[in-house]
């Protein structure tokens, strides 16, 4: 297995990325690099008016998050920007690219397309509630165990949404084939064109999670 | 995306009377399509009510028919029992239809208004006349694009339809039912779909809806034995793309002998263009060489059938009296698609390419006789 950064490393430079970017989406008006188009992205709500903040509470990960927020603001919005879960990506925002797939009530949908008010009744579950606080790969869930040890992925901005594709593919039982495991995951597009190794590791999450569970997939 | 007032219905009835109170808000199941033209500032809604926690959600055996309600995710409907026995060229084509994450949040009624998706729809500065987004009355005229409508154009709209789930329920003759102010009715799914001409002259949308209707159930007749159902969709890419031409055709078969058939194609015109296809039984006449192979299951009787490509005209399916003088036991339906490298600036409507075809060959006879 080759050796890859842990969030440990992370840990060890004092500041991680993520935690960076974090802090910084928190204060966008200190942003050094004041991007357009990050800036425009990030603080879309804070200029809406005060009649367009709706208050909001949503069930993320099982826990219970209230926010307020723009009551135009898509479910994908609400995750990123008012949660905090900045794992679930913005791809197209438009529904082509699958980057931004989560679970809602089990069942994967797209939080581009639907918006945040829609959800208040619904749980959901985001790539940091499949194996939350895992520190090592062992910890992960097996679908991200198995992303990590097949490659099933280059640069990565597609993967938080392939892997929670590949956990809702796996729980509705369309993995028999690799045909049929590329046809259920093609709402999740791959610009590095991983998908052979993307079809490897959900295969072996298959074979690993029907293993545990005693039955075949 | 313009602010909007939000409004949760729990019950239809209580959508209907929010729709009634509020003429110009749209309803929202799955949202997919809706949200998606809100953002691109196509459909500008003052309000919209959320319609997702009003039940409506289940599939049910009428007897004679199957009941679809209008909040079965599209998921639910495709791999529903009642639906793969009964009618599978329903459960194919929505598997044939966009990515499984779309089809979790999408509704089978909102499938059946879906937008159209040629470019100058999608686009605000050039969609013509669009009549403040309201779904039903608007118009895209002209420019060359693969995803226009071919056939039953008008001079006011190049718009076709695209969905996939509507032409296995035209085929077999589903009826559409919906809940107005008034109570509730009900209607056969071509009265449904208006013809651009029916539009332009008697006003009205493109779909046979009072303004203050929601679509509760579609009712699929079942198929009896001797089916065989086949839907064919020509794309871009194997999978998740929008048909740039598809066809599905219905035969029923006795000893080897077409007695009934039934098409419908969608992506050539706005209307899904399904014309039932009854001949005679006496007209019909036995085969000189009986197939001797039968099928065991009706529902799973078109697997066996292939597709093939081969040149012939769609007309010919739209022309009843003429193709069944001679009922054929190897039928063809073919359609005209569109050619995505046409260069030469003309209309499609007067540009019509044999692009793809299928053919339901080695349809079996699968009822006892």
């Amino acid at each position: 297995m080759r050796k890859k950064r842990t969030s440990k490393d992370d840990k060890t430079n004092g500041l991680s990325r993520r935690s960076f970017l974090r802090s910084s989406v928190a204060g966008t008006a200190a942003l050094p690099f004041a991007d357009g188009r990050v800036e425009a992205e990030e603080t879309a709500p804070e200029r809406s008016d005060a009649a367009n903040l709706i208050d909001l509470t949503l069930n993320v990960n099982g826990n219970t998050r209230s926010m307020r927020v723009d009551h135009r603001a898509s479910l994908l919005g609400a995750l990123r920007r008012q949660v905090g879960l900045t794992g679930t990506k913005k791809g197209c925002d438009a529904g082509h690219c699958g980057a931004c797939t989560v679970l809602v009530s089990g069942k994967r949908q797209l939080p581009c397309l639907t918006f945040a008010q829609c959800h208040k009744s619904d749980d959901i579950t985001t790539i940091e509630g499949l194996a939350p606080g895992a520190e090592t790969p062992e910890g992960l869930h097996p679908v991200q165990r198995a992303f990590y040890e097949r490659d099933g992925y280059q640069c990565g901005a597609c993967t938080p949404g392939q892997i929670m594709s590949a956990v809702g593919c796996i729980n509705d039982g369309h993995i028999g084939t690799r045909a049929e495991i590329r046809e259920y995951m093609s709402g999740n597009i791959c610009r590095c064109g991983a998908y052979p190794y993307i079809t490897d590791a959900v295969e072996q999450a298959r074979d690993e999670i029907s293993e545990a569970r005693g039955t075949s997939l | 995306m313009r602010a909007y007032a939000y409004v949760c219905a729990d019950s239809p009835e209580a959508a209907v009377a929010l729709k009634a109170e509020t003429p110009e808000a749209h309803f929202v199941a799955g949202g997919k399509n809706q949200i998606d033209l809100m953002k691109m500032g196509i459909r500008r809604s003052p309000a919209i009510i959320d319609i997702a926690k009003i039940g409506l959600d289940t599939v049910e055996d009428r007897g004679d028919a199957i009941r679809i309600e209008a909040l079965v995710s599209n998921t639910a409907c495709a791999e529903h029992p009642l639906i793969i026995e009964h009618a599978y060229a329903v459960s194919m084509t929505i598997v044939k239809g966009a990515t499984q994450q779309i089809r979790n949040m999408a509704s089978v009624g909102g499938n059946l208004l879906r937008s159209p998706r040629s470019v100058c729809y999608y686009d605000p500065s050039v969609h013509n006349a669009r009549s403040d987004g309201m779904h039903a009355t608007s118009y895209s005229v002209g420019g060359v694009d693969r995803m226009n409508a071919i056939l039953g154009t008008h001079p006011r709209t190049t718009d076709a339809n695209p969905s996939d789930m509507a032409v296995p329920m035209m085929a077999l003759g589903a009826i559409v039912n919906l809940l107005g102010p008034d109570g509730a009715r009900d209607m056969p799914m071509s009265e449904f779909f208006r013809l651009a001409a029916q539009v332009e002259a008697e006003g009205g949308g493109w779909y046979a809806l009072g303004p203050f209707d929601l679509i509760t159930s579609a009712d699929l007749p079942k198929t009896g034995t001797g089916w065989n159902q086949h839907y064919h969709k020509v794309r871009e890419r194997q999978s998740y793309a929008f048909a740039l031409v598809s066809g599905m055709a219905a035969f029923r078969l006795n000893c080897g002998r077409i007695i009934d058939a039934s098409v419908a194609a969608s992506g050539v015109a706005r209307f899904l263009g399904a014309f039932p296809w009854r001949p005679h039984s006496r007209v019909v006449r036995p085969r000189r060489r009986r197939l001797s192979r039968r099928l065991p299951a009706v529902s799973r009787a078109h697997s066996r059938s292939t597709c093939m490509l081969s040149s012939s005209t769609f007309y010919r399916a739209f022309s009843p009296a003429r193709s069944l003088r001679r009922p054929p036991v190897r039928a063809t339906v073919q359609c005209f698609g569109r050619s995505r490298y046409d260069r030469t600036g003309r209309t499609q409507a007067h540009y019509r390419l044999p692009l793809h075809c299928f053919s339901l060959s080695s349809v079996q006879p699968n009822h006892e006789c």
